[in-house]
């Protein structure tokens, strides 16, 4: 695990997710399917959803950290708590890169929109 | 619901992705909507939306009188499907998790904060989160006609679903499945849309276009090896084609091979490949959203259908699909499908779920959606300063008939008109009041718009604007298209037969065939004889239906060429500045704006210098 002081993504990436891949690798494991299944009758999927589709919060429970908490919480009741071990590394990252971030208004996206993974 | 306590006032965003925007509804009904872009002058401004946002508290009349908040995505879930995509694509995903955990940790999960910053201590206190399709779902059904509906959204993805269907009734929207990311009918036109040189989420409607001048025969190739288009509309794509799991890629190279040559260099020629590509995967997607139409309608009972998301925007597949559903069917689409619409449809779904709102009052009978002229209006007062501010030569004669008719003799004397009138309109479509009107008769009008005001040269053909009394005169539907998003085949009595003689052996130039005049409305006729169809009604816009009647008395056509009032790379004109900036620097002879008018020969030689002089990006 990361040291809380190295909030960087590209540490992250290397010392926790990179672990995790190779983890699910070997159990032959994966969070979706990448092609067609000829047994499969159709490939309709239950409704994705954290909150039931819609939450209400006040603003201490809509906050950064909170939604972080939430989610750890949505892993845990997914059976997929082994994900909150990121949460530490997650929080601490959420935190330099809110404050170094540059104001909305000063931002000028650069991102190619083709790269749907990221948003 | 209380029925004394006061309607709900409640502020929708969407943002942080593509094309921002905020909304404003009183209860169930809209009060205001507006994108990003059109404040900030940055095309498809993802950012958060503050000039939208501000625009939206004064309509509510100001900051106190919000109650909510409601953001159009669970930003916890879509960081969930970000950390599992890049586990699952480990270590080829190292590049982009860097941006990603930049945007989704830097901005995305932080948003609540920024949107209460201009809020009072109420909307603070009920900030809500509204998974994105459920927002798109609700942005289509609940201004909606209908008291029940089958509901589809399609587009690139939300958090994880990239297609939902939906049942929408008296009790509310109830979400019944859906096909998840990386499975996605948004992907796979985007991936088209990259190889053939266009913008990924903007240039789809280009692709869309292109589509005509092909052969669709790669069909059964795009069926076999990239995606299984089940009879239940139901998909799965082969992800070893495309490179949008791992990379800043929509493809790669072995979507290059299986395509047949490498991406086309944008702005190059386009070849008869890129245009058989565009017609291919146009009749997959026809038939993909035809099947996920049947199931939803199938799953619900209903026999209204409502359309959202960003592949709704698709005119030809979802006219093909109404075209083709058996039985009576209505359909309504959302004019702002993309995600601006999401901003609307998670204030709207706030309104009914939360604070039990009842649906708007025309249910049964109209759609609540306004003709889309959401967004902001200036006065006569504010909009002589900004001509005199300008120095602009103009005559103010006030709104009614006289500037009717001078505008009319102005199209029918063959001039080019920018339009300014009344409220922006919300979503991508300019529906007359922020529009470049021309006669659609004119031999030439294609080109001579795009090169004097566009300056482009086009292969698309501008849509028609017609009164809906007199729409079957000329288009094969009688059927009310207020908000553009359908397509209708011209009349067989006003076609022209195309040449097509030598176009696929070799010399494949697009701008011969469509420089063809195609039937006596050639500027709005493409070449498969189909137009992108606007009607227009005397009750939601009297002024530009009167303007349509008077061209039609001057020249015996009630048919004119509407394309959106901006130039290439730039968005839609928002206010009378950006529309007297359009008009000086491009060919627009007449500006019509409010009650004034000024035209360009009477301008000054400094003035009049100014056209052609604007520098403009790619679109």
């Amino acid at each position: 695990m990361i040291p809380i002081d190295d909030t960087t993504p590209e540490a992250l990436f290397a010392d926790a997710l990179m672990p995790l891949q190779q983890v699910r690798s070997r159990k032959d494991l994966h969070y979706f399917a990448r092609s067609a299944d000829a047994a499969e009758p159709s490939y309709w999927q239950p409704v994705a959803t954290r909150t039931g589709g819609m939450v209400r919060c006040a603003l201490g429970e809509a906050e950064g950290t909170a939604l972080l908490e939430a989610l750890g919480a949505h892993w845990d009741a997914t059976g997929e708590s082994q994900l909150g071990s990121l949460l530490p590394e997650l929080e601490a990252m959420r935190r330099a890169l809110h404050e170094a971030a540059p104001a909305a208004a000063e931002r000028t996206s650069t991102i190619s929109y083709s790269a749907y993974p990221l948003f | 619901m209380n029925p004394s306590a006061p309607a709900p006032t409640l502020l929708g965003v969407s943002a942080l992705y593509h094309d921002a925007a905020a909304a404003l509804v009183r209860g169930p009904e809209i009060v205001a909507a507006a994108q990003e872009e059109r404040f900030s002058r940055k095309r498809h401004d993802p950012r958060l939306p503050e000039h939208a946002i501000d625009y939206c508290i004064a309509a509510a009349g100001g900051p106190a009188e919000i109650d909510g908040v409601a953001f159009y995505e669970d930003p916890a879930l879509a960081l969930d499907r970000v950390l599992k995509g890049v586990i699952e694509t480990a270590p080829a995903s190292e590049q982009i998790w860097s941006t990603a955990a930049r945007l989704q940790l830097g901005e995305k999960i932080n948003v609540a904060e920024a949107l209460t910053r201009k809020l009072g201590p109420l909307a603070a206190d009920n900030v809500f989160f509204v998974d994105h399709h459920l927002s798109h779902a609700a942005s289509a059904f609940y201004p909606s006609p209908f008291e029940d509906a089958a509901i589809v959204v399609a587009d690139g993805m939300g958090e994880w679903a990239s297609t939902s269907i939906a049942r929408g009734s008296p009790a509310g929207i109830e979400m019944l499945a859906q096909i998840h990311y990386p499975h996605s009918l948004g992907l796979l036109y985007a991936a088209f849309t990259y190889h053939c040189g266009l913008k990924v989420n903007s240039g789809e409607y280009k692709l869309m276009g292109m589509a005509p001048y092909g052969e669709p025969r790669h069909v059964q190739r795009i069926l076999d090896e990239l995606v299984d288009l089940r009879d239940d509309g139901s998909f799965r794509l082969n992800t070893e084609y495309f490179g949008f799991l791992d990379s800043d890629e929509a493809t790669n190279a072995k979507f290059d091979a299986w395509a047949g040559g490498a991406r086309r260099a944008p702005e190059s020629p386009i070849d008869v490949r890129c245009m058989d590509l565009a017609a291919s995967v146009q009749a997959v997607i026809d038939e993909a959203m035809f099947r996920l139409a049947r199931e939803a309608l199938a799953r619900t009972g209903s026999r209204n259908l409502c359309l959202a998301g960003g592949v709704a925007l698709n005119c030809v597949a979802t006219s093909r699909l109404a075209s083709r559903l058996n039985g009576p069917r209505h359909v309504w689409i959302q004019p702002a499908s993309g995600d601006a619409g999401g901003a609307l449809g998670a204030a709207l779904h706030v309104a009914h779920e939360h604070y039990r709102q009842p649906r708007h009052a025309r249910v049964g009978s109209d759609d609540a959606q306004q003709g889309s002229l959401l967004g902001p209006e200036f006065d006569d007062a504010a909009i002589e300063a900004a001509l005199q501010e300008a120095g602009i030569v103009f005559h103010a004669v006030g709104r009614g008939a006289d500037h009717t008719r001078r505008v009319a003799q102005a199209l029918a004397d063959g001039l080019i008109v920018g339009r300014f009138d009344g409220r922006m309109e919300f979503g991508p479509r300019a529906l007359g009041n922020r529009s470049i009107l021309a006669d659609a008769r004119r031999p030439d009008g294609q080109s001579h718009i795009n090169l004097r005001v566009k300056f482009r040269e086009s292969w698309r053909p501008f849509a028609p604007v017609v009164p809906i009394e007199r729409v079957a005169d000329y288009f094969d539907t009688d059927a009310p298209s207020p908000y553009m998003v359908r397509v209708a085949a011209v009349k067989p009595e006003l076609r022209r037969e195309v040449d097509w003689a030598g176009f696929r052996d070799g010399e494949s130039d697009m701008l011969k065939v469509l420089n063809q005049p195609r039937s006596s409305l050639p500027g709005i006729t493409h070449v498969d004889y189909s137009a992108r169809l606007q009607t227009v009604d005397a009750a939601t816009q009297p002024g530009l239906h009167a303007l349509l009647a008077e061209f039609e008395a001057l020249t015996g056509c009630a048919v004119l060429i509407n394309t959106s009032f901006n130039v290439r790379g730039e968005p839609i004109v928002c206010s009378p500045a950006d529309a007297i900036a359009c008009f000086l620097h491009t060919g627009i002879d007449v500006l019509a704006i409010g009650g004034c008018i000024a035209f360009k020969k009477e301008q000054s030689a400094e003035l009049r210098a100014m056209e052609g002089k604007a520098s403009f990006d790619p679109d």
